[in-house]
C-alpha cells in the first residue's frame, strides 16, 4: 500500500491544477455551509449575548408583558433578604443614518471593569457625567466611522435626539451595534422616568424570583430567549440552510468530476498495477484514501473561507433581521470546535459516498489493460432514470403532503437531486439537437464530440444545470415576490399622507385637531399593542377608503366589513392565521386586565409586513379595552390632492413635532427593506454560480486532457490553433447553453416550489404564482458568458500544445 | 527537366535535451523525395525517424536546416499557414490510429476534407471507402473496430483529400503479421498510379517490398545501406 500511496502522491505532485480544482472545489461548498452555520448561530445565540455579559452566562430576565416595568420594583426586590444582584437595563431601537442599532441602558458601575464590556473607572464617570454620552465597542466604531467626542443622531420611537460618544470600549463583543447609555441619563432623554424594559438577574436566581416576584412578570431564561429568536427567525434560517446544502451538493459534483477524471487518466496506471497483482480491494483503498486526503484539505481550507465568509453573510443579514424581527444580532461569529468537526465530517462523508461510482469504475478495469477502453456507454442505464425518477416522485410528494417547512425543504432536496440526476440525459438530447442544424460546420463538430463524452461531462451537466436552475429559480421568487409585495403595499397606501411624530405620541387631542383641519376627507389611523402572549394586536380606524386596501384571502368582504367596523368580529392577517392554524369563525380571546374578549374572525387578509401575523381589531374597541387613546400613525384623506409641502406646513403649524411621509416614500422605503432582506439570497445564489463555474472548468480541462490525444490528431491533421480553440470554445459555450436550457423548466420549477410551498410554510403568507422572465434571460446570457469564459484557458492550453510532443510522448 | 521534388529535406538537425545531456537526434540531414516516388526510413529505435516524420510534416521546427513541401519552405512559415498547408498537401497515417474516438468512421474520414473547407456527399465518401473495404463501417465508431480496420481508416483519413505528400509513421508497428502485410498491399494499391509521394517510416522489412528505395537512419542521418 506504501507503494500505491507513493504513486499516487507522485501522479499528484505531476498535475498540481489537477488538484487544486478538487481542493477548491470542494473548500468552496464547504466554506458556504460553514458560512451559513456560523451565521445562522448568531441569529439565534449571539442576539442574547448582551444580557449574558450584563448578568452573566445564561442570566435570567424579569419582564412585564408590556415591555415596561415600574423601576420602583427594583428597589423594592434589591431590598429583601436574599436578594441577588439584579440589572436594570432600558432597551430601543435607534435608527442612525439608515442603520438600526439598539440602545441598552443600564447601570455603568454594575456592568463595570468585572463584566465582558471592559468599562473602565474614567470611561463609567464620562458616561454617568454627560447625560447624553454614549458608549459603543471598536466594531461599531468603525463600521460608523466615530471617534470619541462626536456626535451621533439617532431616532428613537419616532423621535430625534442627539448623543454623544463619550467612550469606545476594547472589549464587549457583545455591544456590536449596541449603544451603551447610563439608565438615568436614558430615562431623560427617552422619557420613561420611573420606568424599565426588563432586569436581569444571574441563572441561579431563579428560585428566589419566582417566590418574590409579583404577580404578572415573567421570568424568561437564556434557552428561552434562544428558543424565541429561534422560532422568530425560523423562515430565513431554513431558507440559508436549504441554500448552503445545494452549495455543497455542487461542490460535491466538482470533487466527483475531478476524481473521475484523474481515474480516466491513470486507467492504464490501474490496469499495471492489477496486472502485476494489486487486487481491487486495495485500488478501491488506494482511491478511498486519496478522497479521504483530498476531501479532509479542502474541507479545512473551506472551513477557514467560510468563517471568513460568515463575517460577510452577518453584514448583508444583521440589517434585515433588525429591521424585520426587532432583533440586533452581534456583527462577529463565534465558531465551535464542535461545529467545525461535525461540517468537516460530513463534508468528507458525502465527498466519500459521492465519489463511490468512481470506486466501482475502478475495480471495473481489468488487469494488464493497455488499450483505451473508456468509450462511453451509449445505452440507456435504466436503474439510475429509475432512481431519478424515485427521488424526484418522493421528493414531490414530501413537499406537496407535509406541512412542516423543514420536510418540504428536504422533499424539494429529493427533488433537486432527481432532476440532476436526469440532467445530463436531457443535456446530451439537447447538445445532438443543437449540433444538427450545425453539423458541417465546426461548431457542429465540436457539439457532435461532446456528445459522444456523456460520461465525463454528465458531472458538469448536472452541477451547471443544479446551479443556473437555483440562481434564476431564486431569482424569480425574489423578483415575483417583490412585484407582490409592491401590488399590495400600493394598495393598502390607500392615504395621500401619513403623520408620525417626531417626540412623544399621537394623541387623541392632536389627532381630533388633525381631522378637523379644513381639506381633510377622512383620518385612518392605526396603533399596535402586544398581547402577553406574543400576539400583536393592530387597532384601526378605518374609513371607507381604507378599507379597499385590505385584500381577503378568505371572507366575504361586505359581512366582514360590517362585523369589523361593529366590534363584533376581528380580521387577522394569512400568516396568522397559519401560524396559529385558525380559519374563518373561529374565536379569538384577547385578554385586557381583568376582562376577555372572544371575537370570531371575519376574514384573513394579506400581509407581507410580519411573518408572525396580527390580529386586527376596531380602534373603538381596542381604546375601551386597553383605555389607551394613543395611535402610532395617521393616514390622512384628502377632499383635493394638493402640495404635499403646503400640507406638511400646515400640519407642522398644528404641531411642529410632526412627521409627514408620503404614500410614495412609504413604498420607496418598503421595498428598500425587501431589497435589503434578499441581498443574502442573490449573494448565496452567486456563490452556487461560482462553484458551478469551477465544476464546469474542472469538467473542461478534465475532457481536454482526456481529449488531448485527439486534439494532437487534429491539429496534426491541419486543424490550426484558431480552429481548435474555436472547437473547445463551442463545446464549452454549448455545453453551457444545454445546461441552461435544461435549467430553464428546473428554474421554474424550483421558482414554483419556493413561492407556492416553501414561502407559505415558512412564512405564513401566500404568493401568486408568476412568471418573471428576467432572471431566465440572465442566466442564458450569464451561462453562455461563463461557458465562452470557462472555455478560454482550457482552449488556450490545448491549443498551445506541440501536438508533436504530444504524439510522440505516446507513440 | 525533372520536376521538383514534393519533399526536400536539406541539412536538416533537430537536438533534444534529457536529464541535462544534449541529444543530437537529426544531424544535417538530406532527402528528396520525388513526385509518386515511395521511400522507407527504416532505422532503430530512437534513432530518430518519427522526429524527421514531424518535421517533415511541420508540426515541429528544426533546430538547422529546410524543409520544403510542395515548393513551401516550412522551416521559415508561420505556424497557421504550416498547419494549413499541412491540411491540404500532407496525409498522415500513424502507428496506432489515432482515430478521433468520438467521431465516427465516415466523419473521420472526411475530417481532411473539413479541415480543408470543402465537403464531400455521402456517395463518393461511400464510393471511396469502399476501396479500402470500408462501406460497411461507415457508421461506427473507432472503438467498435479490430486494428486492420482502424489502421485502414485512417488510410482512407489519409489520402480522401488527395494530398500531395503521405506519411506514415510505423503504419504496420501495432498490427499482427497477417494483419500487417495487408496494410501494406493496401498501401501498395492505393498509392500506385497516384501524384503522391509516400514516406513510411518502419520497423518493418517487408515494408521495403512496396517502396522504390529504402533509406537507413544512422547517427543522424540517413543511408542507402
Amino acid at each position: 500500500m506504501r507503494l500505491l500511496i507513493q504513486s499516487s502522491r507522485r501522479f499528484f505532485y505531476r498535475h498540481p491544477g489537477q488538484l487544486l480544482l478538487a481542493l477548491v472545489g470542494i473548500a468552496a461548498g464547504v466554506a458556504v455551509v460553514t458560512g451559513v452555520a456560523l451565521m445562522r448561530d448568531v441569529l439565534i445565540n449571539a442576539l442574547d449575548l448582551a444580557g449574558e455579559e450584563l448578568a452573566g452566562r445564561d442570566s435570567v430576565r424579569v419582564h412585564h408583558p408590556s415591555g415596561r416595568i415600574d423601576e420602583s420594583l427594583l428597589a423594592d426586590l434589591a431590598t429583601r433578604p436574599g436578594a441577588p444582584e439584579l440589572v436594570p437595563v432600558i432597551a430601543a431601537r435607534a435608527r442612525h443614518d439608515g442603520r438600526i442599532l439598539e440602545l441598552l441602558a443600564t447601570d455603568p458601575i454594575a456592568v463595570g471593569d468585572e463584566t465582558g464590556m471592559g468599562l473602565d473607572g474614567n470611561q463609567i464617570n464620562a458616561l454617568m457625567r454627560n447625560r447624553t454620552g454614549v458608549a459603543m465597542n471598536e466594531t461599531t466604531a468603525r463600521r460608523l466611522a466615530m471617534s470619541e467626542g462626536d456626535r451621533i443622531d439617532v431616532r428613537i420611537a419616532g423621535a430625534d435626539h442627539r448623543l454623544e460618544l463619550t467612550a469606545i470600549l476594547a472589549r464587549g463583543r457583545a455591544l456590536d451595534d449596541r449603544l451603551l447609555m447610563d439608565i438615568g441619563a436614558a430615562q431623560e432623554v427617552l422619557g420613561r422616568q420611573g420606568e424599565l424594559s426588563w432586569i436581569e438577574a444571574p441563572a441561579g436566581s431563579r428560585p428566589w424570583l419566582e417566590a418574590e416576584l409579583p404577580e404578572g412578570l415573567r421570568i424568561e431564561s437564556a434557552g428561552e430567549r434562544r428558543d424565541a429568536a429561534a422560532r422568530l427567525t425560523e423562515g430565513m434560517r431554513a431558507n440559508l440552510t436549504a441554500m448552503s446544502l445545494l452549495s455543497l451538493a455542487v461542490g460535491l459534483f466538482v470533487i466527483y468530476s475531478v476524481l473521475s477524471f484523474l481515474l480516466v487518466q491513470r486507467r492504464r496506471a490501474v490496469g499495471m498495477l492489477r496486472a502485476v497483482g494489486v487486487t481491487r480491494g486495495q485500488i478501491t483503498s488506494l482511491l478511498a484514501t486519496e478522497t479521504f486526503i483530498l476531501a479532509g484539505l479542502g474541507a479545512l481550507l473551506g472551513l477557514a473561507l467560510g468563517t471568513v465568509l460568515a463575517d460577510q453573510l452577518l453584514t448583508l443579514v444583521r440589517q434585515p433581521i433588525a429591521e424585520l424581527y426587532r432583533l440586533v444580532p452581534t456583527a462577529q461569529t463565534r465558531p465551535t470546535v464542535t461545529l467545525y468537526l461535525v461540517i468537516w465530517a460530513l463534508a468528507v462523508a458525502l465527498a466519500l459516498g459521492s465519489t463511490l461510482a468512481v470506486w466501482l469504475e475502478a475495480r471495473r478495469i481489468p488487469p494488464g489493460q493497455l488499450v483505451r477502453q473508456d468509450r462511453d456507454p451509449t445505452g440507456t442505464r435504466p436503474g439510475l432514470y429509475a432512481a431519478a425518477a424515485g427521488l424526484l416522485i418522493a421528493g414531490m410528494a414530501v413537499t406537496l403532503l407535509s406541512a412542516a417547512l423543514a420536510a418540504a425543504l428536504g422533499g424539494l432536496f429529493l427533488a433537486l437531486m432527481g432532476c440532476a440526476l436526469l440532467a445530463p440525459r436531457a443535456g446530451m438530447l439537447l447538445l445532438r439537437l443543437m449540433r444538427w442544424p450545425l453539423k458541417h460546420k465546426l461548431a457542429g463538430r465540436a457539439l457532435g464530440m461532446l456528445a459522444t463524452s456523456r460520461r465525463r461531462i454528465a458531472p458538469a451537466l448536472a452541477a451547471l444545470s443544479l446551479a443556473l436552475a437555483l440562481s434564476a429559480g431564486i431569482g424569480m421568487m425574489v423578483l415575483g415576490f417583490r412585484v407582490t409585495v409592491d401590488d399590495w403595499i400600493e394598495r393598502l397606501l390607500r392615504a395621500e399622507a401619513y403623520v408620525t411624530v417626531s417626540q412623544g405620541v399621537i394623541d387623541a387631542g392632536l389627532t381630533e385637531r388633525i381631522g378637523e383641519l379644513e381639506g381633510i376627507a377622512a383620518v385612518s389611523s392605526a396603533r399596535q399593542h402586544h398581547l402577553p402572549d406574543g400576539r400583536v394586536l393592530i387597532a384601526y380606524d378605518l374609513p371607507a377608503d381604507a378599507w379597499d386596501g385590505f385584500e381577503l384571502v378568505a371572507g366575504d368582504p361586505d359581512s366582514a366589513r360590517e362585523a369589523f367596523m361593529t366590534g363584533e368580529a376581528v380580521l387577522v392577517t394569512e400568516p396568522f392565521a397559519r401560524r396559529q392554524d385558525k380559519t374563518l369563525g373561529d374565536e379569538i380571546v384577547i385578554a385586557s386586565g381583568d376582562h376577555r374578549h372572544s371575537l370570531p374572525i371575519a376574514a384573513v387578509y394579506r400581509d407581507y409586513g410580519s411573518d408572525q401575523g396580527a390580529i386586527a381589531v376596531n380602534a373603538d374597541d381596542y381604546r375601551e379595552w386597553f383605555d389607551d387613546e394613543v395611535r402610532d400613525s395617521l393616514g390622512l384623506y384628502f377632499h383635493e390632492t394638493g402640495d404635499i409641502e403646503r400640507w406638511r406646513q400646515r400640519l407642522q403649524a398644528i404641531d411642529e413635532r410632526i412627521v409627514v411621509t408620503t404614500a410614495e416614500q412609504v413604498r420607496a422605503q418598503t421595498l428598500a427593506v425587501f431589497d435589503r432582506t434578499f441581498r443574502i439570497s442573490w449573494a448565496l445564489a452567486t456563490l452556487v454560480g461560482i462553484i458551478a463555474l469551477i465544476a464546469l472548468v474542472s469538467a473542461l480541462l478534465a475532457l481536454g486532457l482526456e481529449r488531448r490525444r485527439d486534439h494532437a490528431t487534429l491539429r496534426a491533421l491541419g486543424l490550426t490553433r484558431r480552429g481548435l480553440t474555436g472547437l473547445v470554445v463551442s463545446q464549452t459555450t454549448g455545453l453551457a447553453a444545454a445546461s441552461a436550457l435544461v435549467a430553464t423548466p428546473l428554474a421554474i420549477a424550483i421558482h414554483a416550489g419556493l413561492t407556492l410551498v416553501v414561502q407559505p410554510r415558512a412564512f405564513g403568507w401566500s404568493l401568486p404564482l408568476s412568471l418573471p422572465l428576467p432572471p431566465l434571460g440572465a442566466m442564458l446570457v450569464l451561462a453562455l458568458a461563463a461557458g465562452l469564459l470557462a472555455g478560454l484557458y482550457p482552449a488556450w492550453q490545448i491549443a498551445s500544445r506541440n501536438p508533436s510532443n504530444e504524439l510522440r510522448s505516446r507513440g | 527537366m525533372a520536376a521538383d521534388p514534393v519533399l526536400r529535406l536539406a541539412g536538416l538537425s533537430r537536438h533534444f535535451v534529457s536529464g541535462g545531456e544534449t541529444i543530437r537526434v537529426l544531424d544535417g540531414l538530406d532527402l528528396e523525395v520525388a513526385v509518386g516516388e515511395r521511400v522507407a526510413v527504416m532505422g532503430a529505435s530512437g534513432s530518430g525517424k518519427s522526429t524527421l516524420l514531424h518535421l517533415a510534416a511541420g508540426m515541429d521546427r528544426p533546430d538547422e536546416g529546410h524543409v520544403q513541401v510542395a515548393g513551401s519552405d516550412l522551416a521559415s512559415t508561420p505556424e497557421p499557414e504550416r498547419t494549413r498547408l499541412r491540411a491540404a498537401a500532407i496525409g498522415l497515417v500513424f502507428q496506432d490510429f489515432n482515430l478521433i474516438d468520438s467521431l465516427s468512421v465516415a466523419e473521420n474520414i472526411e475530417l481532411p476534407m473539413w479541415l480543408n473547407g470543402k465537403s464531400l456527399d455521402r456517395r463518393t465518401l461511400r464510393a471511396r471507402a469502399g476501396e479500402l473495404g470500408l462501406e460497411r463501417l461507415l457508421d461506427r465508431l473507432p472503438g467498435e473496430l479490430s486494428g486492420g480496420e482502424q489502421q485502414r481508416v485512417a488510410i482512407a483519413r489519409a489520402l480522401i483529400h488527395e494530398p500531395r505528400l503521405l506519411l506514415a509513421d510505423e503504419p504496420t508497428g501495432a498490427l499482427d503479421q497477417v494483419t500487417a502485410a495487408g496494410v501494406l498491399d493496401l498501401f501498395d494499391r492505393v498509392t500506385t498510379g497516384r501524384d503522391c509521394a509516400l514516406v513510411m517510416v518502419t520497423h518493418n522489412p517487408d515494408a521495403a517490398r512496396i517502396c522504390d528505395r529504402t533509406l537507413w537512419l544512422k547517427q543522424g542521418r540517413l543511408e542507402t545501406e
